[in-house]
């Protein structure tokens, strides 16, 4: 009896020993170590699921570039235009060419014509 | 139409600068001194004219008003563009002022072209004015294509490609310049004919006759 006890407790203890040895002989060969399963496992998941999954991710992917490609279109368009609005000169710089001009050509033509008055009261 | 900076190799934009000094010079001598304001008006015009955008699919152009300058000013056209352009690069920052020189002879050459055939063709009646007018209103923009295209064609461009894009891209403001002018030269030869004659000689004289 003790010794049927002893094997079916020696049973117990080599079946949990065989089981062990299964799990880490399973995760072993490819972790090397117990800190190592944790990443391995998620990439052990996902080489069983591949194909449906990857084909999910590029089309979300594909969708998401498409949707930002578009945006930046836009943005892209719109630094355009605030770059052409800030390149035409508003109204404050029109005037003030105009008002170099007339500046200018008041000051020759005010030369101009006292030296033209000059000349006359000269010759009066 | 305007060349911007680092577009025509560096001897070509000096000379222009050369080139464009004396010219200047000469229409600074040729100008008499009481037709400044007549000069300061045309220079404020063609200046703010640069503003006018006529919409072309995608892009725009300008008007460039050569022509009118050429017919109002003569031999003065040149310095009345020459002092808009710099204010127009100055300001707008239309063009480099590396390219001044290249960008005035490009617009001032045909205003002084103009200037010389609108004189020569418009006789004495109203109608030969008109089509005058209309006729060196639309030349001054081609002209100014055409020496456009030369000059990209000195820093390496292909001329005729340069001046077909900028001809073609043109014609609507030769359209437009062709009808202003023509309208221009029919008021004034009613209204005041005597803005439409140029002064011969030397031009330092005074409306006095008192020679400088």
């Amino acid at each position: 009896m003790a010794s049927r006890i002893g094997f079916k407790a020696g049973g117990r203890a080599l079946l949990m020993a065989l089981v062990a040895a299964f799990a880490l002989g399973l995760l072993g060969p490819d972790s090397g170590g117990a800190q190592n399963a944790a990443p391995a496992e998620p990439a052990g998941e996902q080489q069983v699921s591949q194909p449906a999954d990857y084909g999910q991710v590029l089309s979300l992917l594909q969708a998401q570039k498409a949707e930002l490609g578009q945006e930046l279109r836009r943005l892209h368009r719109e630094l355009a235009a605030v770059k052409q609005q800030l390149e035409e000169p508003g109204l404050g710089t029109v005037f003030s060419g105009i008002g170099y001009i007339l500046g200018l050509f008041g000051t020759a033509f005010f030369i101009h014509a006292r030296a033209a008055y000059q000349r006359r009261s000269r010759e009066d | 139409m305007h060349i911007s900076d680092g577009v025509l190799p560096t001897q070509v934009a000096v000379g222009c600068y050369v080139l464009g000094a004396v010219v200047v010079a000469w229409s600074t001598y040729r100008t008499r001194g009481d037709d400044l304001p007549k000069v300061a008006l045309a220079t404020a015009s063609f200046f703010v004219a640069s503003l006018v955008h006529v919409p072309l699919g995608p892009t725009s152009v300008h008007l460039l008003i050569p022509g009118i300058v050429g017919v109002l000013l003569g031999p003065s056209a040149f310095l009345a563009i020459a002092v808009g352009l710099t204010l127009q690069s100055m300001l707008f920052q239309f063009g480099g002022l590396t390219a001044l020189g290249a960008n005035a002879l490009m617009m001032g050459i045909p205003a002084l072209v103009c200037g010389r055939l609108f004189q020569a063709l418009r006789g004495s009646s109203r109608q030969r004015a008109v089509a005058a007018g209309a006729l060196v209103g639309a030349l001054g923009v081609a002209l100014a294509a055409l020496i456009l295209g030369l000059l990209l064609y000195s820093g390496g461009e292909d001329f005729l490609g340069v001046a077909q894009l900028a001809l073609a891209a043109h014609l609507p403001v030769m359209v437009i310049e062709a009808a202003v002018t023509a309208f221009m030269v029919g008021f004034l030869s009613r209204v005041k004919p005597e803005l439409l004659e140029l002064p011969l000689g030397s031009g330092r004289q005074d409306a006095l006759g008192v020679k400088a």
